[in-house]
């Protein structure tokens, strides 16, 4: 139920599980159809996918390309401010795939390497075929960058993250 | 009556870091205070002075003084001798003026030394002898013998009636007793002081003739030299002293112009300061401006990210309708865990997710397109102002730029012409300051020339003088019998004074020109304090018979240590006197001493009486405290080695015992 007297679109629940179907659709499994996605890497994705001038920072520490992005989309007061909860908060990450789950669109997988692993059912890749506009679009374009990421190791993603969060305070 | 007055004004020891100076007046000159503390040093450097042999000087004196010099008149002319105090053998330098004036003059020089002969350099005691009128004579050595060798009569043979040093007070070698060599010349002094020297008559004669002859030369050279300063053109005294004086003026008025100049130069600055203003108030505008410009530049930062937020946050408004409607949102939900199929209950989002309802969502969309309007016009309105304030700075920056030309120009139009007129002004007063050296150059040599003139009155004066006596000696001339009686009655009056025990047969010896008491010889008398009172007496006697008779000595008497076996008696001089012989003679009796003292004042004062001029100079440890107390006014000099009651501490009080290099080179004497 909404309680709060005003809108704060990134907490809205639909937002979240927009964005984390599209992070499950094209990251979810390789081009040599392993599953890559454990609870962390999830996490870690997300966080990226929200800060979009830690997420070409993050690139460019790991030598990959950049995102070519507008200036509203760097450009802006949040992107001043470092905000790390997303990547700390694991239990709205849970939530959301609770929220997946109930809806049954994800499938989980387990092996005694990585732990769980989610991907998305036929039904969810549906769904995401239509999240198409602004906002999504958006998400789309930084997704499709960190495909290139898809099979990092979690411990070398958290250094790239360590690394460009150390630098100091994020200016563009 | 006497022509042969010689009277010690100053005595100034020029100092490296000061002069000390005593200052010395007719009648009895008292120094006195504790041992070590330059009191024997002033008779010594005095005596020095007057042509005595090198001497020895603490080394006190040898840090702190450079040279010495003594202030005197001799015959009521005035001279400054200076003669330098560690090389005996410089010659002396005497000037005849007074001690502040020997810059601007220049002295005659004299050998220190007595051997010379006539083609030579004059010697200082021959300056002396002949400045007081003393014949110049030569004395037998062997004086039964006709064909005996001679020795010039040097102002150090008088001396010797004149001056006790502290070893000759009461000693029994006092004038060379027990010198038979010596005290055969010193009995020849004795009669030439007395004028029964057989040769004195021919003596005066023959000084006569030397000073007409002197006076002869010394007129021709005059008129030579005044030619010569004629015909080159010299200017007389008088006209010099004007010129200088005036030049002095025009300093005086040159520095005034001066200081004038540089007064003028700050206040004379008014438009220097009316743009000085404009100049900082254009610099305030621009302090202004830039800070309105560094504002605007941070709300268009802020704004502008503010906006994209607004855009960002529509976008995601958008989505949210979209997702609500393709991913469907209900808050409780049970559903099987896709894992272990047990059941979930997921209604737990309230805290963590809102989910918003479309209506609110269009509503919260417009209300942010509003909010985006407002912030584009906020942003405008920065870029606009951002715009005006560049623009106002570049024109104030022309105009600052313009202001410091105007400044800089302003300046030197005003400024150069007073550099000029200073530069002017210094190098006049250059110019005026040797014209100054070249006249006082002048000054002194015709300060030289008029010298000549009064050398040559003096010699006039001198023989009139000398012709007067030869009169007298040819009318009375004195017997030696005679004046041996005369001064044993004084001696007799003297000892009665002192109040000696058993004052009988009193006189002075025909033999040897020496003291007798009770019959006793001088040299033979044991007690060292009777030989003190004699000795003291002695030289006493001698200067009061200048009141009666014409002497050839000088109406000086110096005495180094009146209380000597009087009071407390050094060691070394101890085994000197028979402490017996003392005791019997009650020469501890404090009025004895007192006694001294008071018949050297009484004589001073019957000088003064019959206005005639002598000169007492005593020194001693302990004055005796009647004396001090009644005569305070004869103390000239008084020390204390610690300075009490704020008495110097010595002759150089300012002496420090840490700073035994006390130089200082002092070029401005």
């Amino acid at each position: 139920m909404n309680n709060l007297p005003y809108i704060e679109p990134n907490r809205e629940l639909s937002l979240n599980l927009g964005l984390m179907l599209i992070v499950l659709n094209y990251l979810g499994i390789t081009k040599r159809e392993k599953r890559v996605l454990t609870l962390d890497k999830i996490q870690l994705f997300t966080y990226l996918v929200s800060s979009p001038v830690i997420l070409n920072r993050v690139l460019a520490v790991a030598g990959k390309n950049e995102v070519v992005m507008d200036e509203n989309e760097y450009y802006t007061v949040s992107s001043i401010s470092s905000n790390v909860d997303t990547l700390f908060d694991r239990e709205k990450i849970k939530i959301l795939i609770r929220q997946l789950a109930a809806k049954d669109l994800l499938i989980v997988s387990y092996n005694d390497k990585d732990g769980f692993l989610f991907e998305l059912n036929e039904l969810g890749k549906d769904k995401v075929k239509n999240l198409t506009d602004n906002y999504f679009t958006i998400i789309r374009k930084y997704v499709e960058q960190l495909v290139v990421l898809q099979s990092t190791n979690i411990g070398k993603l958290n250094s790239y993250i360590s690394t460009v969060l150390k630098v100091g305070a994020v200016n563009e | 009556m006497n022509s042969n007055d010689l009277q010690i004004d100053r005595l100034i020891l020029v100092g490296y870091r000061k002069n000390y100076t005593v200052p010395f007046y007719p009648g009895v000159n008292i120094i006195y205070g504790d041992a070590d503390t330059g009191k024997s040093s002033i008779l010594k450097i005095i005596y020095y002075l007057l042509g005595s042999k090198p001497i020895q000087v603490d080394h006190e004196i040898q840090s702190s003084v450079k040279y010495a010099v003594l202030e005197l008149k001799l015959n009521n002319v005035r001279y400054c001798v200076k003669r330098d105090l560690y090389n005996a053998n410089q010659l002396v330098e005497v000037y005849s003026c007074d001690f502040e004036e020997l810059d601007e003059n220049y002295p005659e020089k004299y050998s220190p030394s007595l051997a010379s002969d006539s083609t030579e350099m004059k010697s200082l005691s021959e300056f002396i002898m002949s400045e007081l009128n003393f014949p110049h004579v030569k004395l037998k050595q062997a004086p039964t013998k006709a064909d005996s060798a001679l020795a010039r009569l040097s102002i150090r043979d008088l001396f010797k009636f004149c001056y006790l040093e502290q070893d000759d007070v009461g000693s029994k070698a006092m004038i060379n007793i027990g010198n038979h060599v010596v005290e055969v010349r010193n009995k020849e002094v004795f009669k030439y002081i007395f004028n029964v020297l057989d040769t004195n008559i021919s003596d005066v004669e023959g000084d006569i003739s030397d000073k007409s002859r002197e006076k002869q030369e010394l007129s021709s050279e005059f008129k030579i030299i005044t030619k010569f300063l004629q015909d080159t053109e010299f200017e007389s005294i008088e006209k010099i002293d004007e010129e200088i004086s005036s030049i002095e003026d025009e300093v005086d008025i040159l520095k005034e112009q001066l200081d004038n100049i540089n007064n003028r130069i700050v206040s004379d600055s008014e438009l220097y300061n009316g743009f000085k203003d404009a100049l900082d108030t254009i610099n305030l505008k621009i302090v202004e401006q830039e800070t309105i410009k560094k504002n605007s530049a941070n709300n268009l930062e802020r704004f502008s990210r503010l906006q994209n937020d607004y855009i960002n946050d529509i976008g995601k408004l958008k989505s949210i309708q979209k997702a609500n409607e393709i991913i469907g949102v209900d808050t409780n939900l049970t559903t099987a865990c896709p894992i272990c199929d047990s059941q979930m209950e997921i209604s737990e989002l309230s805290d963590v997710f809102s989910i918003t309802d479309d209506d609110k969502v269009k509503h919260e969309i417009n209300s942010i397109n509003r909010r985006i309007k407002d912030i584009k016009h906020l942003i405008l309105e920065n870029r606009k102002e951002i715009t005006e304030s560049s623009f106002l700075l570049e024109k104030l920056s022309v105009e600052k730029e313009k202001a410091k030309l105007f400044i800089d120009q302003e300046l030197e139009k005003s400024i150069s012409p007073y550099l000029t007129e200073r530069d002017a002004i210094v190098s006049e007063s250059a110019v005026l300051s040797e014209r100054k050296d070249k006249y006082r150059h002048i000054l002194k040599v015709r300060n030289q020339h008029s010298k000549i003139t009064d050398k040559i009155g003096k010699l006039e004066s001198d023989i009139v003088k000398l012709n007067e006596r030869l009169e007298r000696l040819r009318k009375d001339a004195p017997s030696i019998d005679n004046i041996i009686g005369k001064l044993g009655n004084y001696l007799d009056s003297y000892l009665e004074f002192i109040h000696i025990k058993n004052k009988n047969n009193v006189s002075i010896s025909g033999r040897t020109f020496l003291p007798v008491v009770r019959g006793i010889e001088y040299r033979n008398i044991n007690s060292g304090g009777m030989r003190t009172i004699i000795s003291i007496g002695y030289l006493a006697i001698l200067l009061r018979a200048r009141m009666l008779l014409d002497l050839n000595l000088p109406n000086l008497m110096m005495v180094d240590t009146v209380g000597k076996y009087l009071g407390k008696t050094k060691d070394e001089y101890i085994l000197d006197t028979d402490n017996d012989e003392d005791q019997a003679e009650g020469i501890s009796d404090p009025e004895k001493y007192a006694n001294i003292y008071k018949y050297l004042i009484s004589t001073a004062e019957e000088f003064e009486d019959k206005g005639e001029l002598c000169q007492i100079l005593l020194v001693d440890n302990d004055v005796p405290k009647e004396i001090t107390e009644k005569y305070k006014d004869f103390v000239v000099a008084q020390y204390s080695s610690d300075g009490i009651h704020g008495l110097p501490v010595g002759l150089i009080d300012d002496w420090d015992d840490t700073s035994s290099k006390s130089h200082e080179l002092d070029t401005t004497v």
